[in-house]
């Protein structure tokens, strides 16, 4: 549970509210109070029934009170340990009186407030009492009472009085009073509240003290989550970066909560490939561990390890991942850990760092229900990617076709071989059309959202529950995804020790995914043309919607028609998504060592997808074709724990311990046919069956043994210790255990004498860890010889489709990648708080990177997994958060973070690094001393003024013979040699483009915050950079003068036209032949050479979101008619400052699907 | 204190039992071939990766003889100055469809390899309840099959990135990766032996002469597996893949050796009996009666066939695209006597007119330039480039009606007594080489356009007449376009000719050049331990 008032959107009532709650919580746990009203007389008289002679300790006695009167005792455990027994005769006896016997002996009284409870303390020495609340030691000469209040007047129950430097101190009552003798006139009270900055008071003969608190800013007393436990904020000795819970609390445009967490946390980049809806989000903690392991981090919600991927194997379209499926309004927080202090004890899952959703629980007071409903539009965001019209079109292809002396272009250069026509347009008609694609064949966005929950507790219970559903139209036609969910939380007390809980969501979602895919090959053969990539590139201006001759038919559209394989007539991919995430745990904490508790949690997660894509013979030339696919997942795990909290003095121990096991696996099936029988949309009883398969996989188990200790004395020193043990199926048994330890430690300066001058109510916290963490994310099953099947020969009808071809070498001695993580961090408060955050340096050293190695080819298999290599990620971390006006009515708080992280491959297969070629793939180059992935393109030497041919630079291939290093090749002048941009060329020339890869270097957000009065306001700008962009989309549009791709405007203007021209882009050219004016011809050969002319900064920054909301105010007359009332509406993705040419930085660069849309949102949440 | 340790111990100890059933897989990776039916699949996935693997545009087999015509002297890559012509023929620099036909073959070569030593590790029979009918014709023909697929994926390779074999020679040359087992560490799979020309060479003497006597000839109905009834290796296959590999190492009397036996033994299955677009329009399982051995494409589900195909063939049918970027070369065409004179009188001769190759497996095209109100329907005119003559293409494939669902032939009985027929001549038998040529060019002779008989015509050969030459264009006419031409002339190991005086090229270049052999690729050299030792 995190208690924070901070960032909160002004709402007067549910705070007040939110209080309530929280002062009962807070009173209701406090572990002394030192209250002195008597016990009421009604209360004293209960009578107790003793059904035998029984001999009782304090505990039993109290527990005996509590079975019979339902009163709840409070009362400090180490102090009424030396309590005698009790000896009891059958019987019934008051309560009052039993309670006399058991604690006079000891010098304690007791106290029962109207809230059902009895307090046990200390009784106060008989002298000049003057008020009810007083605790008085022999030597005490002065008193003070008061009232504890936050600085909007209302009073904090619970909050800490403690006179400094001794053990005497009060609490106040549920009013916020407090009473305290002391030995002098000139103490000084400190007084602490969770949520609030601790103050010192002077007292100066001051004997009627009201004492304001501010809330804390820092959040010191914030209760972290972490691995198997929470932690106080201060005593947090790890990275971890809390994400506010109010960042997802408004619903928005965004159909998958991850991506929300762009710019919220340092260290944490967040890159969403696609806008489509409920697509998955790429989240990478701390840079890339790993070259061909896993680099996910792992989520836990509410203790559950789950699914982060469910593919529903579709092709062509990007998939719903399976994180749309949680409700962002069902989150209350979400811990980001990041370094070895905080991961370790997850072992061999923490080396991509982990990040635990903590989902809502009932807070103590009223019953609380909320009712938020919103509702919203999406678009393509206003800045877009310019084409050209008819007209431009055809000038630059009748350009390109008389370069070549060939005359003018025609339909028929268009429809040349294309036998999956159903209708031609003549010139005449095609120029006389102008189709807008991306109005045809998109829409207005749009979404509704309602959520009502309701939220309590009793005194034994608590609960949340809710429910939700939530409909998208996407903006591309046929694309909408609606989703229901009902999540219900309760935690239960029957005992004073023992309690239960269990968490239980189930959610559905039917989405109807459209296809993503430039063009239409083969008459759509393969059954994927279509969507925003088609739009891009396929879908000419000149083409009407609708058939010339037939308006009632699509025009032309086994050829491509975005219209027609949009319709729901033609085209279904439907896609089904059942998530059940349900976990239970019992705590028991032992009666006669109350310090111990165990603990017990057993999570299931479950995901059922299945998918039906459904393709009519009206868009594919070879018939009808459907695609069942389902997959079924699971993953169990089971852990039990002791935890362990004792404080000796100024020591305090607390600890954690206990096993885990985790078992995943799956079940998938799937068909495919042609030529289908009847109308449904579905593959039904084909006649042709073309591929079937069903079994069992994605097995993988896990066992572990974990444990962690911190240490803190005087409340100033930290040091802690964690280590866990894990044994994992992916490895043979000689190298499936693995052991990684973390140690940490922390020292927080500002509470040294030395630091005083620093001033009151600051924080300064040194902390740093080294530890291991590890990584097995790699498939089952690479110890033994596989083989793939399904190699067909021939055909079906003679038993020739399942031929096998060796696919992988066993390997037997693989183990786990291991992460050595180096961490310190200074944690600061500023300014009573109000200026706080971190400053963090990581390196992370991957050590025997389970690395997939290229073979040399004659092997017949590709790459074999190995425990080879090492990888070192290291960075700079900084966030700082700032109340900049903090007054009554108006706030402004800012908070921002950035991240640098460096990459850098260490070593790699000792062949590859002792040639020093580096491991090549496609475009790519990873080479050790360089970041992995770098670039490896033929270097663009920009567009010749004189002859309008794309030049490139020759490599010195002496140079790399002798050196495996590329570098410009010189002539005698000492001048770089250039030569023409062919297919040829640009294969035999490329370059290790150094320092430039996709990975991002740096990332953050900057968010503000504004309240007035019942308004509020939220700015919020993310941005990333450091990374490149090979965009070979782009480059596919860009290189196509005469085939049939859409034609860039930034072409069209920037085209080399004639000598002397400093051009962008090469001279129009016919199929990549080109007549010079001397009358020699060139040829280029494929235009789509891989050269860094495509390669662009992926540098951004994005006006992410802003909201303003309003918060009716209780007094006024629609105020009265609800509990809370507040009105907001989000506008996202605003603007993007950037010097990609594509449409989205984050987007696909192989295939361009969705960027992250525009979109309004208005939202009412309302609370009962 | 003591009270914590002692429950954290009983926990540890409940829990603590690093038990192995907790890590069982209920699917770990099973062995693939279970029982002699299921060993079929060995073949099966072989035959697949080089025959049949949908790569970018086609096929490894395909993509293997689209580069070997591009080198040919009997093709000319469109106009000069167009850039498939250059990319096709360059032999200098790594192509990307050559490095993946490299991957296919040798992958080809891994499963076999693995197959075999798994047969070994079995003392020769991993099923050793079935009968002795089934080990004779399905496990000892699987396992010819096997050493069939292995040679014929050195035969690719070989031919491709190795060096001419030069008879007498010292062939020592380090060539290509010779794996003729398993490897089953990184170590081995990362460290391999390089073949000298000798050795690669007899490797696939080797192992096409164990398929030779392993396989049986025919397919039989209910004894043998039902996929071998399709595209799959025979004994005769083995044979003409004998009678090639020493054509390649210029030993023509074992080569005519073995083409004697695909002509003469065949027992009545093969003969020149049908029309030349018999082999190449089956959209089933039917097979041509000159086809020794061809890839089945006709299952629209898993037929695969090269669509690469429209580089040089034409593409009417199924799939035009405007690529077709060669036609047959101006020299060629006038050596023939099919033009009188290429670029100036396009005229298609009576010498062409009657040849069914020509009406069968060939077409004209029209020439760019030739205004749209002329243009005659159903005649493809050149569009990509500005080639303004009337040109010769080859029409060989698609032609069936299952459009590129059409069976591709891999070896035809034509080829066998053109090989014979060489073979004859240079060992002096001239009439036996005139008798087997006229074989050929009877089947070809269309005798009503011809307006005489062919035994009649002076196109008849004797003894008296027949040249090298004669045996050879022959050749160049009937196996136009299936990637024969230069194999074919460096077997016969003579100066190859080279038609392209625009370029400034010579006019003709030793069979050893090094123009016919492209790089290996860049990746096995840099991974491959075995080419720094």
């Amino acid at each position: 549970m995190k208690i924070k008032f901070t960032n909160r959107p002004p709402c007067p009532l549910g705070k007040v509210l939110l209080r309530f709650f929280m002062k009962s919580i807070i009173f209701l746990f406090c572990s002394i109070s030192f209250a002195l009203t008597p016990l009421s007389g009604e209360a004293q008289d209960a009578e107790i029934i003793v059904d035998a002679d029984i001999t009782l300790t304090v505990r039993q006695t109290f527990r005996l009170i509590n079975k019979q009167t339902d009163y709840k005792f409070i009362y400090r455990h180490d102090l009424i340990k030396t309590a005698p027994n009790v000896e009891l005769k059958k019987g019934v006896i008051k309560a009052g009186e039993l309670l006399d016997r058991c604690l006079s002996p000891i010098s304690f009284t007791y106290n029962f407030t109207d809230k059902g409870t009895i307090v046990v303390k200390k009784k106060p020495v008989e002298s000049d009492v003057r008020g009810p609340n007083i605790v008085m030691d022999q030597n005490i000469q002065f008193q003070v009472s008061g009232t504890v209040i936050d600085k909007e007047g209302t009073p904090l129950p619970g909050a800490s009085i403690v006179e400094k430097g001794t053990t005497n101190g009060t609490q106040t009552d549920f009013d916020g009073n407090y009473t305290l003798s002391l030995e002098g006139e000139n103490a000084v009270l400190v007084v602490t509240y969770m949520g609030y900055a601790t103050k010192e008071v002077s007292l100066n003969g001051q004997s009627n003290l009201n004492i304001t608190l501010q809330e804390s800013a820092a959040g010191l007393d914030e209760v972290v989550v972490v691995g198997y436990g929470s932690m106080k904020k201060r005593d947090i000795l790890g990275s971890i970066a809390t994400v506010k819970s109010d960042v997802l609390e408004d619903s928005s445009g965004a159909s998958n909560f991850t991506s929300l967490l762009q710019g919220q946390a340092a260290g944490v980049s967040v890159q969403t490939s696609t806008g489509r809806l409920g697509s998955g989000v790429s989240v990478k903690i701390r840079g890339l561990s790993s070259i061909s392991a896993g680099t996910s981090p792992l989520w836990i919600i509410d203790g559950v390890p789950i699914i982060a991927g469910a593919g529903s194997g579709a092709q062509d379209t990007s998939e719903q991942s399976p994180f749309s499926l949680i409700n962002q309004a069902d989150i209350e927080s979400i811990e980001v850990l990041k370094d070895a202090a905080a991961t370790s004890i997850y072992g061999s899952r923490g080396s991509n760092g982990v990040i635990i959703v903590t989902t809502k629980t009932g807070q103590k007071g009223k019953t609380s229900i909320n009712l938020d409903y919103s509702t919203g539009m999406s678009d393509l965001p206003f800045q877009r990617v310019e084409f050209v019209n008819t007209e431009e079109w055809f000038e630059i292809r009748d350009k390109a076709k008389n370069s070549y002396g060939l005359g003018d272009y025609s339909m028929t250069d268009f429809y040349v071989g294309s036998v999956y026509l159903t209708e031609q347009l003549t010139l005449e008609q095609a120029k006389s059309i102008d189709t807008n694609w991306f109005e045809e064949a998109m829409q207005k966005g749009s979404f509704q959202s309602v959520n009502l929950s309701a939220s309590g507790a009793t005194e034994k219970a608590n609960y949340f529950v809710s429910s939700n559903y939530r409909m998208d139209k996407g903006v591309m036609l046929n694309d909408d995804l609606e989703r229901y969910g009902l999540r219900t939380n309760i935690d239960l007390s029957p005992s004073e020790h023992f309690q239960l809980g269990a968490k239980l969501n189930f959610s559905l979602s039917n989405s109807n995914r459209g296809k993503n895919h430039g063009t239409s090959d083969s008459g759509n053969q393969s059954a994927r043309s279509g969507g925003f990539a088609f739009l891009n590139q396929s879908a000419q201006t000149f083409n009407p919607v609708y058939s010339l001759i037939n308006p009632n038919e699509y025009f032309n559209p086994y050829i491509g028609n975005p219209v027609a394989l949009s319709d729901r007539d033609n085209m279904v991919q439907d896609v089904e998504m059942y998530r059940t995430l349900a976990s239970v745990y019992g705590e028991y904490s032992l009666p006669f060592l109350p310090e111990l508790s165990v603990r017990s949690e057993l999570s299931l997660d479950f995901v059922q997808v299945n998918r039906n894509t459904w393709v009519s013979d009206k868009i594919r030339w070879d018939g009808s074709w459907a695609n069942d696919y389902a997959s079924t997942i699971r993953t169990y795990n089971y852990n039990l724990f002791l935890k362990y909290d004792k404080t000796f003095g100024e020591h305090n121990v607390t600890a954690v311990g206990g096993v885990e096991a985790q078992r995943n696996k799956s079940w998938t099936r799937g068909m495919q046919a042609e030529d289908l029988v009847g109308e449904y949309k579905q593959l039904g009883s084909p006649s042709q069956m073309t591929w079937m398969y069903s079994g069992l996989g994605g097995e993988g188990y896990l066992l572990a043994y974990f444990g962690r200790a911190n240490y803190k004395y005087k409340d100033k020193y930290l040091a802690g210790i964690s280590v866990r043990r894990d044994g994992s199926s992916v490895f043979t048994p000689d190298y499936r255990w693995g052991t990684f330890m973390a140690f940490s430690a922390g020292w927080i300066m500002s509470d040294e004498n030395f630091m005083k001058g620093f001033g009151a109510n600051n924080f300064l916290k040194l902390r740093g860890s080294f530890g291991q963490t590890g990584n097995a994310g790699i498939p089952s099953g690479l110890d033994a010889f596989s083989y793939t099947s399904g190699n067909a020969y021939g055909s079906a009808d003679i038993l020739a489709t399942n031929g096998t071809l060796v696919s992988n070498i066993g390997v037997s001695d693989l183990t786990w990648e291991t992460t050595n993580n180096f961490d310190v961090g200074l944690d600061y408060g500023f300014f009573n708080n109000r200026i706080n955050g971190s400053l963090a340096y990581y390196n992370k050293y991957v050590k025997d990177l389970l690395l997939a190695t290229q073979l040399p080819q004659s092997s017949g298999i590709s790459t074999i997994y190995g425990n080879i290599g090492d990888l070192v990620n290291s960075g700079i971390e900084f966030n700082v958060s700032s109340i900049n006006i903090g007054k009554q009515d108006f706030k402004w708080q800012t908070d921002f973070n950035v991240s640098f992280n460096h990459n850098e491959v260490k070593k790699l297969v000792p062949r590859i690094d002792k040639e020093g070629a580096g491991m090549v793939s496609y475009a790519n180059i990873t080479k050790t001393g360089y970041a992995v992935g770098e670039y490896y393109l033929a270097d663009f030497a920009g567009i010749d003024p004189e002859t309008g041919i794309s030049m490139l630079y020759a490599l010195d291939k002496d140079y790399y013979d002798e050196t495996n290093e590329t570098r410009r090749l010189k002539d005698e002048n000492g001048e770089d040699v250039k030569i023409i941009n062919s297919n040829a060329n640009a294969n035999a020339n490329k370059f290790h483009i150094k320092g430039k890869n996709s990975i991002p270097t740096y990332y953050g957000g900057l968010s503000n915050n504004f309240s007035y009065k019942g308004f509020d306001l939220n700015l919020l700008i993310t941005f990333s950079g450091g990374n490149y962009i090979f965009d070979s989309f782009y480059r596919d549009l860009a290189t196509d003068y005469s085939g049939t791709r859409r034609m860039l405007k930034d072409v069209y203007d920037n085209y080399w036209t004639a000598p002397g021209d400093d051009a962008q882009f090469q001279r129009v050219n016919w199929n990549s032949n080109l007549r010079l004016e001397d009358g020699t011809t060139v040829g280029f050969g494929d235009p789509r050479t891989n050269t860094d002319q495509f390669l662009f900064k992926g540098d951004y920054v994005k006006f992410k979101s802003l909201t303003i909301g309003y918060t009716v105010p209780k007094s006024s007359n629609v105020g009265k008619l609800f509990n809370g009332l507040r009105l907001y509406t989000t506008v996202e993705n605003l603007h993007t400052i950037t010097k990609y040419p594509g449409w989205d930085p984050e987007g696909s660069a192989t295939s361009w699907d969705l960027p992250q849309l525009f979109s309004s949102t208005f939202g009412v949440s309302i609370k009962f | 204190m003591k009270r914590v340790l002692f429950y954290i111990l009983i926990l540890l100890t409940i829990s603590s039992c690093e038990n192995e059933e907790f890590f069982e897989l209920e699917r770990p990776v099973q062995r693939p071939w279970l029982n002699l039916t299921e060993f079929e699949r060995a073949p099966i996935g072989a035959y697949r990766s080089i025959f049949s693997t949908y790569i970018s545009w086609g096929n490894v087999f395909n993509y293997w003889y689209l580069y070997k015509n591009a080198v040919g002297d009997d093709v000319a890559w469109a106009t000069p100055g167009d850039a498939a012509w250059g990319w096709y023929r360059d032999t200098e620099n790594e192509k990307a469809w050559l490095s993946e036909m490299f991957v296919a073959c040798y992958k080809t070569i891994s499963s076999v390899n693995d197959a075999i030593q798994y047969v070994e590790e079995n003392n020769g029979n991993p099923y050793p309840d079935i009968t002795e009918e089934d080990k004779v014709n399905n496990l000892d023909r699987i396992i010819g099959e096997l050493y069939f697929l292995r040679g014929f994926s050195y035969y690719m390779i070989a031919t491709t990135f190795g060096d001419a074999y030069e008879p007498g020679g010292a062939n020592s040359g380090q060539q290509i990766p010779l794996r003729t087992v398993r490897a089953s560490s990184y170590e081995e799979a990362s460290n391999s032996k390089i073949g000298t020309t000798e050795e690669i060479w007899n490797q696939m003497l080797t192992d096409f002469q164990t398929a030779y006597e392993l396989l049986p000839e025919r397919y039989i109905p209910g004894v043998m597996h039902v996929s071998y009834e399709a595209g799959r290796a025979n004994k005769f296959a083995a044979a003409a893949m004998l009678a090639r590999i020493y054509v390649g190492m210029g030993n023509y009397t074992k080569a005519e050796e073995y083409g004697s036996f695909v002509i003469d033994e065949n027992g009545g299955d093969y003969d020149l009996s049908e029309d030349p677009i018999e082999a190449f329009n089956k959209s089933t399982l039917a097979r041509a009666k000159e086809t020794i051995m061809y890839t089945p494409c006709y299952d629209e589900t898993y037929g695969n066939q090269n669509l690469h195909a429209a580089t040089f063939s034409h593409l009417l049918i199924d799939n035009p695209v405007p690529w077709v970027a060669t036609h047959m070369d101006y020299t060629t065409v006038q050596r023939l006597g099919w033009m009188p004179d290429p670029k100036n009188d396009t005229t298609i001769t009576i010498v062409a007119r009657r040849d069914k190759r020509y009406q069968q497996l060939m077409a004209f095209r029209g020439a760019s330039n030739v205004p749209e109100s002329d243009r005659i329907e159903g005649i493809y005119y050149e569009t990509r480039t500005n080639l303004t003559w009337r040109t010769i293409l080859a029409s060989k494939y698609f032609r069936g009606p299952g459009g590129r669902y059409t069976n591709v032939p891999t070896l035809r009985l034509a080829e066998m007594y053109l090989t014979r027929a060489i073979c004859r001549f240079r060992g002096g038998d001239k009439e036996g080489a005139a008798s087997d040529l006229n074989v050929v060019r009877k089947r070809a002779w269309d005798e009503i356009i011809a307006g005489e008989s062919y035994e009649l015509s002076d196109s008849y050969v004797t003894s008296a007449n027949v040249t090298e030459q004669m045996i050879n264009d022959e050749r160049l006419i009937e196996m136009f376009m299936e990637g024969d031409r230069i194999d074919y002339l460096r077997g016969l190991k003579v100066d190859i000719p080279n038609n392209e005086p625009e370029r400034g090229v010579p006019a003709s270049v030793p069979y050893t050049d090094k123009g016919f052999v492209w790089p290996i690729p860049i990746q096995e050299t840099e991974l491959n331990e075995g080419y720094s030792n």
